[in-house]
Order: structure tokens, then C-alpha cells, then sequence
């Protein structure tokens, strides 16, 4: 083999290590945009009861997880999905968790596997950071217990 | 110049092959909560006033329709309930068995008030399946038909409501 198809294969395989995606602590990295999650963990805090309707109780955690998508060029759309809140053999269904960003209200979590879409961004290298706030209300007939939802935040190339 | 070719091309395709690969990223997050053990019982008034007796037919009783409402709620799954007990109706040394004094709830009828010391079920898990874990309520009317043989005087009774999980 030649010194020249060596150092054609050498740099093939330096480009494709470069650009293959890649993923670790939160970040998620490939070629054309970054998403990176503040934190990986998110508790929602004492159950809380609304003051104007005893009867109303509900957890909520403003800006608990924070986020960034750094667009080096295309159009991308962030989605959310998730799964039930689960504690041993009880279950909370994620439809009843809502969720919004810093400046929106609050929405309803699609069903576990369904995909909801939280934001589109665009540019050339442009960076955007936001937050998610979630709020849960409960019914009242739920068990005591430690409950956990594992959330997914998807970005797509558009 | 067909094997230049064929190199970039590689070059450029390989590349490509990994950006088309996936298009898209994902982070995952866990989000956690603690919904806590809540064992609640409140009552609407803290006493009852039976009020002035009334005659009918003869009879002379006290009563007071729904005097105090009672405020429920055990998310816990064990089988848990909610009792009555009184001690007896007392003025100084005179006392009046609280057995006789009678109690229902709104949808019920009037039943006895157990003997001092012992207790009666208002309310378990099981009347409110499947949502065991919500607050409920129930209003008490108690009802007291004199004999006639009663010393005069102010009575009083301590009515307990319990909230047991076994």
C-alpha cells in the first residue's frame, strides 16, 4: 500500500470520527447542531396546595431543567417525550405532568412514546438556551411513594 | 484520474454516510417526586350545643341535625378507618350513659352511641374503593331522647373521632 492511500485512509477515518455523533453527560453532539442538558436530574419539590382551593394539590419545579442548542447552520425542531412517572407497582400517567419553557404556558405531556415538539430554531451558528418548568396535579387517589419519569429531549434536522 | 476520483469520492462519502446516519440528538432527564404519606382528620366545630329540648308525642329529646361534619382522608393502603367513641354525659358527679345518646350520619339512621370505651366504624378504605386516597366528608346529627328520671343540669361529653391505620 502506498504512502498516499495510507494517508487518504488515515484522513477518511479522521473526518468520519469527527463527524460521527456522539454522546456524553448530557451533550449531545453532531455535525450541525449541539444540545446540551443543564442538569439530569430534576425533583419537583413538597407538594404544594393551592391557596385559593385547598382541595387542589400539585407539584411544580420552575425552571428545573436548563438546556442549550447550539445551531451551527439548518433548521432544527426540539421535541419532548417521556415516559410514566412509575413507583414500584403504582403509576402516574405522563399525560397528567405539564410542561413549558420560561416565556410559554403550560401544556400537557403527550402519551409515553409520542413525541411533543418544544421549539424550531434556524441560523448559523446561534446559540439558545431555555428552561423547562413542570407542574403535576394530583388527583388525590394516589399512593404515597418515590416516583420517576425519565424525559427525552430530541433534537431533529429539518 | 479514474483512481483520483474514486479517493475523493471516498473521501467525501464516508463522511456523509455518517452525517445521514442520524439525524438527530437526543439528551435524556429524570424527573423525581415524593408523594408523601397524608393521614388527615379534621372536625367542622370543635364543640356541639344539643340546644333546648323538644317534645313530640310525649317524648322530650335534644337534637342537633347535622352538627359536626368530619373530615377524612388516608392515602396509605392498609385497611384503615375512621371510629367513634364518647365517654358518658356528665355534671359533676351525675351521669347520663352515653349509649343513649344517638348518632347518624346524613344518608343513615339514627344508632347508638357505643358504650364508653368502645368504638363504632364510621367509615372505612373499603366504603370508598377505588378512590381510597381522597378527602371525604360526613355529617353527624347526635340525638338525645330524655327519660325523664335525669337530674337537671349542664352535661357535658367528649366525642373522639379516630383516624386508625393499623
Amino acid at each position: 500500500m502506498g504512502k498516499n492511500r495510507v494517508c487518504l485512509l488515515l484522513l477518511g477515518l479522521l473526518l468520519a470520527a469527527v463527524l460521527v455523533p456522539f454522546r456524553a453527560q448530557g451533550v449531545d453532539v453532531e455535525f450541525g447542531a449541539l444540545l446540551s442538558l443543564g442538569n439530569s436530574v430534576a425533583n419537583l419539590g413538597e407538594l404544594k396546595t393551592d391557596p385559593f382551593d385547598p382541595t387542589l394539590e400539585y407539584f411544580e419545579a420552575e425552571n428545573a431543567i436548563s438546556f442549550n442548542v447550539l445551531v451551527l447552520f439548518g433548521q432544527w425542531q426540539l421535541l419532548l417525550s417521556g415516559e410514566d412517572f412509575v413507583s414500584g407497582g403504582e403509576r402516574i400517567p405522563l399525560e397528567r405532568l405539564e410542561w413549558k419553557l420560561q416565556s410559554g404556558s403550560y401544556r400537557r405531556m403527550p402519551a409515553p412514546g409520542k413525541n411533543q415538539e418544544v421549539a424550531r430554531y434556524s441560523g448559523l451558528l446561534r446559540l439558545y438556551s431555555d428552561y423547562l418548568s413542570f407542574r403535576l396535579v394530583l388527583r388525590g387517589d394516589e399512593s404515597p411513594g418515590r416516583y420517576n419519569s425519565t424525559l427525552t429531549l430530541t433534537l431533529v434536522n429539518l | 484520474m479514474d483512481k483520483r476520483w474514486w479517493r475523493w469520492g471516498m473521501i467525501l462519502i464516508l463522511p456523509a454516510f455518517f452525517l445521514a446516519a442520524q439525524p438527530t440528538k437526543m439528551a435524556d432527564c429524570v424527573l423525581e417526586l415524593y408523594i408523601p404519606e397524608l393521614i388527615e382528620l379534621a372536625l367542622s366545630v370543635p364543640a356541639v350545643d344539643l340546644g333546648e329540648p323538644r317534645r313530640v308525642n310525649g317524648r322530650l329529646y335534644y337534637e342537633r341535625i347535622n352538627a359536626v361534619q368530619v373530615d377524612y382522608r388516608c392515602n396509605i393502603q392498609d385497611d384503615w378507618e375512621v371510629r367513634i367513641s364518647a365517654d358518658d354525659l356528665r355534671d359533676g358527679n351525675r351521669t347520663i350513659p352515653i349509649a343513649r345518646l344517638q348518632w347518624r350520619t346524613e344518608d343513615g339512621t339514627y344508632q347508638n352511641m357505643p358504650a364508653s370505651g368502645r368504638y363504632v366504624v364510621l367509615a372505612r378504605k373499603r366504603d370508598h374503593q377505588p378512590r381510597t386516597g381522597l378527602r371525604y366528608s360526613k355529617k353527624i346529627s347526635y340525638r338525645l331522647e330524655l327519660r325523664g328520671d335525669e337530674w337537671g343540669g349542664t352535661y357535658t361529653a367528649p366525642i373522639t373521632y379516630t383516624l386508625f391505620v393499623p
